[in-house]
């Protein structure tokens, strides 16, 4: 993940790094709440009031994407490791610096699949509860929403015919009703991908698939939801289920 | 053909440098040898036609025969050409008086004079080769190593001849007469078989090889006699084995073609070539079997279902004998048999919940001993018609009307059949022949079991209570039983069975030391006192026994009884921990009842439940519900029926009748308790607790399934560190399906687990990595 952050940061004009990472220090200095119990963490309250210099919308995908710049260990929790790394590659020791970075990768987030990969995978162990190995399904559904449907990010998992993200969080609340495990929130991303590259699932090999079982239920309600003429020109046994 | 011309005195010896006049001396003696070679010929004469060939061919100068050797090739020896050309004219001249005199003639008596005429021509023809040996050895031997096409020896001359100036002729005639002749002997005639052995001897004989005259080849008579004839043996079988179904059944057309072929086949040993067989048949076969397969196959159903086994087997003799004959049938017999056996489940399975399993497993059997009789009568035992009684008998063992909830129904009421069996109170009536038998029969109806866990499961805690209550008729079946089972399955399958049975050898053991050391320890009051008690120890891991659900007060004498055999135990093997199965338990009662003066003793075989409660009677004649649920701790399900027995065996009598075992209710001791026999039982199943069982045994199936499968996963991936997720999930089924049929989906759920607790991860590709 470090080499893939660099790559694509690494045209930005960086000051001496030792001047930038006491600059940072300083900063985080100042950021924390807490400094006598946590001198190395910037804890819920600090960190919203610095979100808020910052600009981020809270609710957005904005959030997710600082998020995983500064490798949050959860939400509204930054580290000093990950503050001082994070804005230390970029080169942005100033807030304003810091928001112009942000403006920046926001701007190109909506083609760079890269970036918006690393953010949707940094998003599990951000919203997983602490000491949960899988995140509660009433917040991933809020992430997918997040991260599926704001109007930034390069997946908006919606097609013509099909509203993919909508009924795939109706099923999910109506048949799985479970936690979603790390195995499910990375499949789903690349399964909405495939969706989005051909929404009629051509791809889909019913027979020989290796999608969680989650997903196989999905698609075969899917086949069921939709009218039959937007898939007619499909092999015929895949129709079975309607 | 008789003529005159040439008898007497051959003419004078010519001159050697002389063609014609050569020739012309020459052509008598061959007149004779063709004509009259039954008048014989002096020695003197054929001395003289031979020296005159001999002096021709080694004249010293080529005269007067035109332009056909001034290609000089070597002086005297050119001149048999025209000796060799002089005879060919000779010989078609020849053959075309016998091939118009052939015309005289029609069918046998064609026959009769193509044969005479050819035995005539071939006997001359031996003898004019050696006439012309001279010529043979020198000039035809040269043009042949010279590689002149068209030069034969005097011999092969002849036939080429034959084959030319008379075979080709009149071959469509002597055809005709022949397949006349066979159609006369099909017809059910006397012939004469002799006369077309000949025909086909002469027509094997015109077979020339042009590359080499020494040998033959059978073109001439592939293309003149075989193809006729085969097609004459088409057209014959088409019309009458149409006219013949269309008067008769199809079963009397069975029997017609099996003899046909059979006449067919008998034909070519008569008088037939050998090379004839294989295309005869095939020709045959088509026509009164492939061409009618439709018909026969029609007729299958019809067979099957009235049970013809003679006619079955006809049939599937006759359709063996085309290509793909019997491919059809095989898919009708599986569904045949399938319904047969979904009919008889049907039957008996009206009883519902009440099902004896010895009906089903005996409804089961019928069909597939049925239809494997028929496979191994009618089918010869074919190995693709037993793969289809197989697939029929695995459908209709695993899904039918019985197993309408799940296919565990099959493997449950099979192993409740063979509890039956294996238990004592059935054992008297069966020998030990017949119980192998029978235990065999219960193998053929496992090996279609799919759900081979659930038998196990069922089996397994129906062998822990024979064992446990010494309910077991023999330990010979058993072990029997145990090693069919491993045959089958493999040692992983018994292996708990077995381990069973070892604890109950070293709790035999176990129990005589401790009888020793209670001889050693115990005075001899204490051990009057003593319960007699035997102790079963059974390890935790083998046995599919579990603790009782209800808690147990038992009474103070076996607590002391069981006491002591723990402190004994603990010493033996200090830290192994005792728990009583107090459900499994039970004992011998003796209650002594003195009515009017008469002293009667009687022994109740109980369980310890009813034992703790009878006890409570030593104390005092009345004893409240309340005073025995108090006393014993057991609760409401297993006190109530435990009581229940008791009284309907009017041991106890309730205060009122029919009240109750609820509080409020109190029993008596009945003093006036009369029963024919000595020795009563009162431990008798709880139907109840039966049901629960089962319920419970189905419940434990699929959990250790899903262990199964995961750990059929783990054991695959931890061999194969990297696989396809397709491949996983075909080998997962693989190892599995020996003991049930996993369902794709369940292994995918397994497959999801496991991603989850970190054994596997996804990699690229659809393919999984393992985790150690």
């Amino acid at each position: 993940i470090n080499t893939l952050r660099f790559a694509y940061l690494s045209s930005s004009t960086a000051p001496q790094n030792s001047v930038l990472r006491s600059n940072l220090n300083t900063q985080f200095d100042a950021l924390r709440d807490e400094p006598r119990e946590y001198p190395d963490t910037i804890k819920i309250d600090g960190s919203m009031a610095y979100f808020q210099q910052l600009a981020v919308d809270l609710a957005g995908i904005e959030m997710l994407v600082v998020s995983e710049l500064l490798n949050c260990p959860t939400i509204g929790e930054i580290t000093r490791e990950g503050f001082i790394d994070g804005w230390s590659k970029v080169g942005a020791d100033t807030v304003s610096k810091q928001k112009t970075r942000i403006t920046k990768i926001m701007k190109s987030l909506p083609s760079d699949h890269t970036t918006f990969t690393l953010v949707y995978k940094h998003t599990f162990p951000l919203g997983r509860a602490d000491g949960k190995k899988a995140l509660q399904l009433e917040n991933a559904t809020e992430f997918w929403r997040i991260l599926f449907s704001s109007p930034s990010s390069p997946v908006r998992w919606s097609t013509p015919t099909t509203p993919w993200l909508d009924w795939w969080i109706a099923y999910l609340e109506a048949e799985h009703k479970k936690d979603v495990n790390k195995d499910l929130w990375d499949q789903t991303l690349k399964f909405a991908e495939e969706c989005l590259k051909d929404e009629k699932l051509d791809w889909w090999d019913s027979e020989n698939s290796a999608w969680p079982g989650v997903i196989d239920g999905f698609v075969e309600r899917v086949y069921e939801k939709r009218p039959k003429d937007a898939t007619a020109d499909q092999e015929g046994d895949e129709m079975d289920y309607d | 053909m008789t003529t005159s011309r040439h008898q007497g005195t051959m003419p004078p010896m010519p001159n050697k440098d002389d063609v014609d006049g050569t020739w012309n001396f020459l052509e008598t003696g061959v007149s004779r040898i063709m004509e009259n070679l039954r008048e014989g010929m002096e020695m003197k004469t054929y001395m003289g036609l031979y020296t005159a060939i001999h002096n021709f061919c080694t004249a010293q100068k080529a005269v007067g025969t035109g332009g056909f050797n001034n290609n000089t090739r070597g002086g005297a020896h050119l001149l048999g050409e025209d000796l060799y050309n002089h005879l060919i004219e000779y010989l078609k001249a020849h053959l075309g008086g016998v091939q118009q005199a052939s015309k005289a003639h029609v069918d046998e008596a064609l026959l009769a004079f193509y044969i005479k005429e050819w035995n005539r021509y071939t006997t001359a023809g031996t003898y004019n080769n050696h006439l012309f040996r001279y010529l043979n050895r020198h000039w035809v031997k040269r043009e042949m190593d010279e590689g002149k096409k068209n030069i034969y020896d005097i011999y092969t001359l002849h036939l080429v001849r034959w084959k030319e100036d008379m075979f080709l002729g009149t071959q469509k005639s002597v055809m005709a007469s022949v397949l006349k002749l066979v159609e006369k002997e099909r017809n059910g005639e006397t012939i004469e078989r002799s006369q077309i052995k000949s025909v086909v001897d002469s027509f094997v004989s015109l077979g020339l090889d042009e590359s080499d005259s020494n040998k033959s080849t059978l073109d001439v008579y592939k293309e003149y006699f075989e193809k006729p004839f085969l097609e004459a043996t088409a057209a014959y079988y088409q019309k009458e084995s149409k006219e013949f179904l269309a008067e008769n059944s199809v079963v009397e057309y069975m029997k017609k073609a099996e003899i046909r072929l059979d006449e067919e086949k008998e034909r070519v040993g008569l008088y037939l070539l050998n090379e004839i067989m294989t295309p005869l048949m095939r020709t045959s076969e088509k026509v009164l079997i492939a061409d009618h397969s439709l018909a026969l196959r029609e007729e299958f159903q019809i067979l099957l279902d009235n049970d013809r086994q003679d006619d079955l087997a006809r049939m599937y003799k006759l359709l063996a004998r085309i290509p793909e004959g019997l491919d059809p049938l095989r898919g009708r017999f599986e569904n045949h048999v399938r319904k047969k056996g979904l009919a008889a489940v049907d039957r008996v399975s009206q009883d519902g919940e009440n099902l004896e399993p010895a009906v089903y497993v005996a409804a089961l059997l019928e069909v597939h001993t049925q239809y494997q009789d028929l496979v191994n009568k009618a089918f010869n035992g074919e190995s693709e018609f037993v793969r289809s009684l197989d697939n029929a008998c695995r459908e209709f063992v695993n899904r039918n009307r019985v197993c309408k909830t799940g296919s565990t129904k099959s493997p449950e009421l099979l192993a409740k059949y063979t509890d039956g069996l294996l238990k004592r109170s059935n054992a008297k009536m069966t020998e030990e022949d017949d119980m192998e038998n029978l235990l065999t029969q219960i193998m053929t109806v496992f090996k279609y079991i799919e759900d081979k866990d659930v038998f196990q499961k069922f089996y397994s805690r129906m062998l822990a209570k024979r064992l446990v209550q010494t309910s077991s008729a023999s330990d010979d079946a058993e072990t029997s039983m145990i090693s069919k089972l491993k045959e089958a399955c493999g040692f992983e399958y018994t292996n708990k069975l077995q381990r069973m049975f070892q604890d109950m050898q070293i709790s035999k053991d176990l129990n005589s030391s401790y009888k020793d050391w209670q001889m050693k320890l115990l005075g001899e009051e204490d051990r009057k006192l003593a319960v007699d008690a035997t102790y079963s120890i059974l390890g935790t891991g083998f046995w599919p026994l579990t603790a009782p659900t209800t808690p147990f007060a038992p009474p103070q004498t076996i607590v002391k009884t069981y006491e002591r055999f723990a402190k004994f135990y603990s010493n033996k093997h200090s830290g192994r921990k005792l728990t009583w199965l107090w459900q499994l338990c039970k004992g011998d009662v003796r209650a002594t009842y003195n009515t009017g003066g008469k002293k009667a003793t009687y022994m109740f075989q109980v369980s310890t439940y009813q034992m703790a409660i009878l006890l409570l009677f030593n104390d005092s004649d009345t004893v409240t519900y309340e005073e025995m649920e108090q006393a014993t701790k057991l609760q409401k399900e297993t006190l109530k029926p435990s009581i229940d027995i008791m009284v309907k065996a009017k041991v106890i009598l309730p205060s009122q009748d029919n009240a109750k075992a609820e509080p409020g209710t109190t029993y008596t001791f009945n003093p006036g308790f009369k029963n024919k026999k000595l020795k009563i039982n009162l431990n008798l199943a709880i139907k109840a607790e039966q049901k629960q069982e089962s319920e419970d045994t189905h419940k434990t199936i699929e959990e250790d399934r899903k262990l199964l499968m995961q750990s059929a996963i783990v054991r695959i991936m931890k061999s194969r560190k990297k696989m396809k997720h397709q491949m996983l999930v075909s080998e997962t089924i693989q190892q599995i399906k020996s003991r049930f049929s996993p369902k794709v989906q369940d292994i995918k759920k397994c497959i999801d687990i496991l991603l989850e607790k970190e054994y596997l991860e996804r990699l690229e590709g659809d393919e999984l990595g393992y985790l150690a």
